[in-house]
């Protein structure tokens, strides 16, 4: 008994200096923008829901928050399962411990190039006159303005996927490996196919690691804005106007209690569905 | 000298002028003033110090051809004047210096003699003039000219010419043969300090001692600084430095003054001492040319601005508290060298106030407006807003609505009384008698050509019409003055825009629309027609294209221009090219509004806590004497309208007519002759200005979007549909956020 | 042979993809070693009036040093900012090992009341956008007076919650068996952190430290709102002002900027896999 409430406190030590510094930095602050939701910008008169109501009727903050919902409904499966497919391709041909090591570490390479060199190559490759029309142009199809049309969601989506990839080819490198070979060819003992192995042996015992990838797929699908801000400005084409885009202009404008009021929603938003991830991943325990 | 204090002091004095550091209640500092001169004086070639102390100073008035020598024991006190016997009036200066016996050399050419020339002026007025004999120029066919000089502690001359080697005059004969060995490296100028001669060359900073003619030790202090900043290592406008030097106090110590301030440092330093900060003073707003050490602790730098040269002094005052009690703030998201000079007369009325200028966007970063904008919003709404702010490129609507900017109808209302407004600008900003923020300068956007044309120019639709037809009519021929893309939409956009918003605060797509179309055929008229002229930055030079455009005109290179028009000098070139081709020149757009463009429009936050400083410092800006100053549009002040006039009245209408020459981008030399500016024409043109009555739209957001798009339809890349329905989807999200 | 074939089946769209992924670093690196006016031939079309299209080869036609040399010797502000970088990345780190670690292990290895809320707050506090926070983060650092030294950057870097949310995974996947036995032989719990946490988890540390320095690199936001003094600014402040007019010295400059990311990412890359293998294994 008495060492169970020791270890408690142990643990506690363990954690408290880090969540100390987490509460200054960022836990204090997003408290801040809580309470800030709920007062006026000007004069800090507490408000109650008018912010809420504001942003709720808000046509600019309804179409960002439905292309930032569209953009993670596209992005996230896509990666997941892009990167699944060459992750199963990868082992595949694991044996070739050479040919496997480099094309792991190429596929890496796109998270080490910082934003502006990639703001940079887009410009060059998404431009009316860039790289890609000009290879579009050479088979006789004829290019658009890739940032300014509807196309700029793609652009987006691609960016996105192609700096992520690698990373995530890694995770599920790794949750493939955990399977244990047993349970497999206990399996095919059993007499079930490829696909049932699939289906009933790896993807519930990778839970974890999906529960980790998608969690950080989802911090990452934040970060694109960054390049999107760059490359297209502040009033980019329609499709990729961002969520973020709106907190930026907001702030530009001075309107913290809007920008409050939406990341506390913003907040909720996200709680729901990594809780349920979480639940997923207990069960699994 | 007071290393050891000033080591203390210099802390304070930190590049970016935070007070805070300070320890309350310290005394002593330098302090600014001017030194005035009889009002006779137009130009001040030289100052030095003599050796047993005291100060000289040459100057002259170049219509009346005096020149006196100016001589004071303390620099702060009694200046005698000893009139020379030499006229300065169309001669070409190419270097002064002062000698340590008091006497001032001349080098250049002058009216009555044929080439190079040195005078040395005596202290009792009498002039002895020399021949200097110079070595042939290499590789030109040239005769060799002095383009620098300067003299040392011990009356050795020193000159520059033009084979970029420094030679040693022989002061009895003027002759200039002993040449002083500093590397084959070309010298692109250099400065003396007591008996060290500072040399600036390709490679680098190297020091010299005059009187043997070796060479010294590497100074690490020297050449850090130019490592740092390879600005400083070109000297481009003639008779101005980057760095200019003197000796210090104690034996071999150097004293070198930049833009950045004045600094100290002995023989074996590593890092000098900042005695002055130029954030502070007005040595950030000069070019300089020479400084002096007029006694211990008290300097005097020469330099040059668009009012012309003067002198300023910086002693150190052990009474004052070393540092102002106040602190002014001013915020402006570009640099501008007029709200510069504007705080140094700021300054020297109020040195109990220190004030600190911030810049958001330089050009030596990669920060974009938008992240300016962020950085200067988490300041305002942590309560740290600064206490002026200069309005251009801000959000000013949302400042004026989140109740930020104070109400300065009372100061503005003050100058009113003492200096008058022009009223049409006071007008457009007071809204239910109130004015959240004030544009010191405004300028107008103008066409230039025959009288039809400048008829048409009265809607940019019209315009746009005339162009086409001209050009269509003068196949092969340049019709206007041209611009990239970029600068099309630029100008027009000035030009134009105050007619796009109806009247529930909307954008006009009709008239956007028919704007669009008028500058596609505008672009059109002369696309390939001539290589464009512009590539890069076209900010910086598209203030003023009416009057480059003109010069097009008048060498018969184009037919018509237009362009912003943005100060005294831009008429008088449109005046020039006017009366050689009998074109004229009218406002260009506003058909329903006519509209300016302002500039320079200020605020004061409503939360600092400096409002009567915040209240003086734009009582300055929008004064006669930072009006008198003719750069970066009209002065909204009336008296200070009136000084500029009778300034340049008085300039280009002497009797000694002015011709600035240009050279253009093909080597041809442009010519003016500058006689033609009288009050008659400032008048009219006080009327023109009196009848703009909107400013033109100064929301950045709208302006980017829609030069943004606007370009892509004028190149051709998209249709003008495609253009509208896109300026229209990005307009109506940024309205509905 | 039909191992074989159905190899190259797999091979050729994976190569494929890797080539793509590598594409632009080889563009990179291609554009430092050619002149200015060698890449505006190619690249005109972007640029200004240009008609067709922007072109490239793989090999420059004129191989130049001059972009390097620029860079390397021409322009002082570059290593500043490097050095500033350097400065900022190696704060946070030292500051994650010394509070991200121990918190990571102490939530992931005990249990007391709480722990699941500080999970959580973790997450979602990582997921937050920073313009949302910006503003608040900003009193707090004017308060505690740290705005416009690096400790601004440093500090809120070092008490990121995404290090310890990876390591948190990490140190889960520690046998239990493992820890009672060092129990039994009488360790105590600091000495498990040392002896056992930080050796096994090592590689979900270095995994955890190589992504933070990721993150290190391409700080944007930060420090243009909390640092005043442009000399304290980091490198990528610096890139995007090189405009496309010179492309060349823009391309080297983002290639050396590259440079130490690139080896951290491929010497950590190994750890990368190894200790997210480690950990699964228990399952």
């Amino acid at each position: 008994m008495d060492r169970q409430k020791r270890r408690k406190a142990v643990g506690l030590c363990f954690v408290l200096p880090g969540f100390m510094g987490v509460a200054v930095f960022y836990l204090i602050p997003f408290l801040d923008v809580f309470r800030r939701s709920f007062v006026t910008a000007v004069g800090n008169r507490f408000c109650g829901f008018r912010n809420y109501r504001t942003v709720f009727a808000n046509a600019a903050f309804r179409l960002a928050a439905g292309n930032t919902l569209t953009f993670l409904a596209v992005c996230l499966p896509l990666l997941l399962a892009l990167s699944l497919l060459a992750a199963l391709g990868l082992s595949a041909v694991a044996d070739n411990k050479r040919l496997y090591a480099v094309l792991k570490g190429a596929y890496l390479i796109p998270l080490a190039v910082p934003a502006a060199s990639v703001v940079l190559l887009w410009k060059l490759v998404f431009d009316r006159h860039g790289f890609l029309n000009g290879v579009l142009d050479a088979f006789g199809i004829a290019g658009k303005d890739w940032m300014n049309s509807g196309a700029a969601f793609g652009v987006l989506v691609f960016s996105y996927i192609w700096k992520n990839m690698g990373y995530v080819v890694v995770l599920w490198l790794a949750g493939l490996a955990s399977v244990p070979e047993t349970l497999y060819e206990a399996a095919r003992v059993d007499g079930a196919g490829r696909w049932d192995c699939f289906v009933r042996i790896t993807i519930p015992l990778m839970r974890p690691v999906i529960f980790m990838i998608v969690v950080i797929s989802l911090l990452n699908s934040f970060k694109v804005f960054r390049e999107a801000w760059m490359v297209a400005g502040s009033y980019p084409e329609d499709s990729i106007y961002l969520l973020q885009h709106i907190f930026n202009n907001w702030f530009r404008d001075l309107s913290m209690d809007r920008i409050a009021a939406a990341a506390v929603l913003l907040c909720i938003a996200v709680f729901g569905p990594i809780r349920l991830l979480q639940r997923c991943w207990e069960d699994s325990r | 000298m007071r290393t050891g204090r000033m080591r203390e002091d210099s802390s304070q004095a930190g590049n970016e002028g935070a007070p805070s550091a300070s320890a309350d209640g310290a005394k002593g500092r330098f302090v600014e003033s001017d030194v005035q001169f009889p009002e006779e004086v137009t130009e001040i070639r030289c100052v030095g110090a003599r050796a047993g102390g005291g100060v000289t100073v040459l100057a002259d008035n170049g219509d009346t051809g005096k020149t006196w020598l100016f001589m004071a024991e303390d620099a702060g006190g009694e200046w005698t004047a000893q009139e020379a016997g030499l006229s300065l009036a169309d001669c070409w200066i190419s270097g002064a210096a002062v000698a340590p016996d008091g006497s001032a050399w001349l080098c250049g050419s002058f009216a009555d003699t044929d080439g190079m020339r040195v005078k040395k002026i005596n202290p009792d007025g009498v002039v002895e003039e020399k021949v200097p004999g110079m070595p042939e120029v290499k590789e030109r066919d040239t005769n060799n000219i002095i383009t620098q000089m300067g003299i040392d502690a011990a009356g050795r001359i020193f000159v520059l010419d033009l084979n970029g080697e420094i030679l040693k005059m022989n002061p009895e004969t003027g002759e200039c043969a002993e040449r002083m060995e500093c590397g084959d490296e070309y010298v692109r100028y250099f400065g003396i300090a007591g008996e060290k001669l500072i040399v600036i060359s390709e490679s680098g900073i190297h020091v010299y001692d005059t009187a043997a003619g070796t060479a010294l030790l590497e100074d690490v202090v020297l050449s850090e600084l130019i490592a740092a900043d390879s600005s400083l290592m070109s000297s481009d406008t003639e008779g101005v430095f980057p760095l200019v030097f003197t000796a210090g106090m104690e034996s071999g110590s150097i004293v070198h003054a930049d833009k950045s301030g004045i600094y100290y440092h002995n023989d074996k330093a590593t890092v000098s001492e900042q005695l002055v900060s130029g954030d502070l003073n007005s040595i950030g707003s000069l070019s300089l040319v020479q400084i002096a050490m007029a006694g211990e602790e008290d300097f005097l730098i020469l330099g040059r601005d668009a009012t012309g040269s003067r002198i300023l002094r910086f002693y150190y005052d052990k009474d004052v508290s070393s540092l102002p009690e106040k602190e002014l703030t001013i915020y402006a998201l570009e640099d501008s060298a007029l709200l510069r000079q504007a705080v140094g007369i700021y300054q020297k009325e109020n040195s109990g106030t220190f004030v600190t200028i911030k810049i958001g966007m330089t050009e030596k970063d990669g920060v974009t407006a938008e992240d300016a904008v962020a950085a200067l919003n988490t300041e305002i709404m942590a309560g740290d807003a600064p206490d002026v702010m200069i309005l251009d490129g801000l959000p000013v609507d949302s400042y004026i609505e989140k109740g930020l900017l104070a109400d300065v109808s009372g100061i503005v209302a003050e100058v009113e009384q003492t200096d008058g407004l022009f009223g049409n600008v006071k007008n457009a900003y007071e809204k239910d008698g109130a004015i959240y923020g004030m544009p010191a300068r405004f300028f107008p956007v103008v066409v230039f050509g025959m009288e039809d044309a400048v008829r048409a120019g009265e809607s940019v639709t019209g315009f746009a019409g005339y162009i086409e037809r001209t050009a269509a009519e003068n196949p092969g021929k340049q019709v206007a003055y041209d611009l990239p893309a970029e600068g099309v939409l630029w100008t027009l956009y000035r030009a134009d825009s105050a007619n796009w918003v109806t009247e529930g605060g909307t954008l006009d797509e009709g008239r956007l629309t028919e704007w669009l179309t008028a500058a596609k055929k505008i672009y059109d008229a002369d696309r390939d027609k001539s290589e464009r002229r512009f590539y890069t930055s076209f900010d910086n030079v598209l203030y003023g294209t009416a009057g480059t455009g003109a010069s097009y005109v008048m060498d018969g290179e184009a037919l018509l221009c237009y362009g912003t028009m943005v100060d005294l000098g831009g008429l008088e070139m449109l005046l020039a090219a006017a009366e050689k081709t009998g074109a004229d020149y009218g406002i260009l757009g506003g058909d329903q509004k006519k509209s300016f463009v302002p500039h320079l429009q200020t605020g004061i936050s409503n939360d600092s806590d400096m409002q009567e400083e915040a209240a003086a410092f734009l009582k300055v800006l929008l004064g006669k004497e930072c009006g008198g100053i003719d750069q970066d549009g009209f002065p909204v002040n009336r008296a200070g309208w009136a000084a500029v006039c009778e300034d340049k009245i008085k300039m280009y209408g002497s009797e000694s007519t002015i011709s600035i020459g240009s050279t253009d981008e093909n080597g041809r030399e442009r010519g003016f002759q500058m006689d033609d500016l009288n009050q008659e024409a400032a008048d009219r043109l006080a009327a023109l200005l009196e009848g703009l009555t909107v400013p033109s739209l100064t929301d950045a957001v709208i302006e980017e979007v829609v030069t943004a798009q606007g370009e892509a339809y004028l190149k051709g890349e998209a249709s003008l549909e495609d253009v509208v329905t896109a300026i229209r989807q990005k307009i109506s999200i940024y309205l509905a956020e | 042979m039909r191992k074989n074939r159905k190899r190259i089946l797999i091979g050729i769209p994976l190569l494929a993809a890797a080539v793509f992924a590598v594409s632009p670093v080889l563009f990179l690196l291609t554009g430092t070693f050619m002149g200015t006016r060698e890449i505006a031939s190619y690249i005109g079309p972007v640029l200004g009036d240009g008609e067709g299209f922007a072109v490239f080869r793989l090999i420059p036609l004129y191989p130049t040093l001059a972009n390097v040399v620029e860079l390397l010797l021409d322009s002082p502000e570059f290593f500043q900012m490097f050095w500033n970088t350097a400065k900022i990345t190696c704060g946070v780190l030292a500051g994650q090992l010394a509070f991200g670690t121990p918190a990571a292990w102490g939530l992931a290895r005990y249990t007391f009341p709480g722990k699941k809320k500080i999970y959580m707050c973790y997450i979602l506090l990582m997921m937050m956008p920073f313009q949302v926070t910006m503003l608040s983060e900003y009193l707090v650092l004017d308060g505690m007076g740290l705005l416009d030294t690096l400790w601004a950057i440093i500090l809120p870097g070092a008490f990121s919650t995404f290090p310890p949310f990876i390591m948190y995974r990490f140190f889960c996947g520690i046998p239990e068996s493992l820890i009672e036995a060092a129990r039994v032989d009488g360790a105590g719990e600091v000495v498990i952190f040392f002896k056992i946490g930080i050796p096994v988890g090592s590689s979900g540390i270095i995994s955890a430290m190589v992504l933070q320095f990721l993150e290190c690199q391409s700080m944007i936001e930060q420090p243009s709102v909390f640092l005043k003094t442009k000399s304290l600014w980091p490198l990528a402040l610096y890139l995007p002002e090189i405009g496309l007019e010179e492309a060349g010295f823009a391309l080297c400059a983002s290639f050396m900027a590259l440079i130490p990311a690139m080896c951290v990412f491929l010497c950590g890359q190994e750890y990368l896999e190894q200790g997210i293998v480690a950990a699964a294994i228990r399952e």
